[in-house]
């Protein structure tokens, strides 16, 4: 039963401790944003309670930004986050620190969750490989490589 | 010779795996394996899953014995 299986993209923001700290290598650290159980109102500039709530919070005050709203990540049924960013804060809140810094806070943070989001996934990869061998679904001396073949990293074990 | 491949495009984040050379249903633990892992680690879920061009003639060939078999 030799299979293939493609996974959904690794850049939906789905998990919460890598969007976290995706947040965290763009500037937005545990200082900034508060994290909820359950959804909390997002404040507008003017400190007004807007009708959207959110578990994952950087108020207005810590976006970096003068007039800013708060941005937030609500968590949807189906697990991912949909981020709720006003009009204004798409194009005034930018990265606050690493290679995106100064560029738009949204594509930064897509950016930077890809990359953390992509890397997790191999170590996955190559930690299931060790579990198949440790729990002998395959040989322990099985060879287990990553390349980099051409826009893909690639993870093989072979016996 | 048996090879399993996981991959991943750096640029979209699309990731597959490919299990080759393993008959029967001894693939099936180590697909369970990656896709367990993938899904508690980031939420991966499956999005589509096809036996490869060389298990779809075994299984061809395994219909084509039945059908022999019945006549």
């Amino acid at each position: 039963m030799s299979k293939y299986t493609s996974f959904d993209t690794t850049k939906t923001l789905r998990d919460t401790e890598t969007l976290l700290a995706a947040l965290a290598a763009i500037g937005f650290d545990s200082t900034r944003v508060s994290v909820y159980e359950q959804p909390t109102t997002l404040y507008g500039y003017q400190g007004d309670a807007r009708q959207e709530k959110a578990h994952i919070v950087i108020r207005r005050t810590k976006t970096g930004v003068g007039a800013s709203n708060d941005v937030g990540f609500l968590r949807q049924p189906d697990g991912t986050y949909r981020a709720l960013v006003s009009e204004y804060d798409q194009s005034a809140v930018k990265a606050l620190a690493g290679e995106e810094r100064g560029r738009p806070f949204l594509a930064s943070l897509t950016k930077a969750y890809g990359a953390l989001a992509r890397d997790k996934a191999i170590q996955t990869a190559i930690k299931t490989a060790q579990h198949l061998k440790n729990t002998g679904r395959i040989p322990f001396n099985a060879a287990v490589s990553r390349t980099v073949v051409g826009k893909r990293t690639v993870v093989q074990i072979s016996y | 010779m048996p090879k399993i491949t996981f991959s991943i495009d750096n640029e979209t984040g699309e990731s597959s795996l490919k299990i080759e050379g393993i008959k029967g249903t001894a693939c099936r633990p180590i697909h369970d394996a990656f896709g367990k892992a993938l899904g508690k680690a980031l939420g991966l879920t499956e999005t589509h899953s096809e036996d490869t061009p060389e298990m779809r003639e075994v299984n061809v060939r395994a219909a084509q014995v039945q059908q022999h078999r019945r006549v």
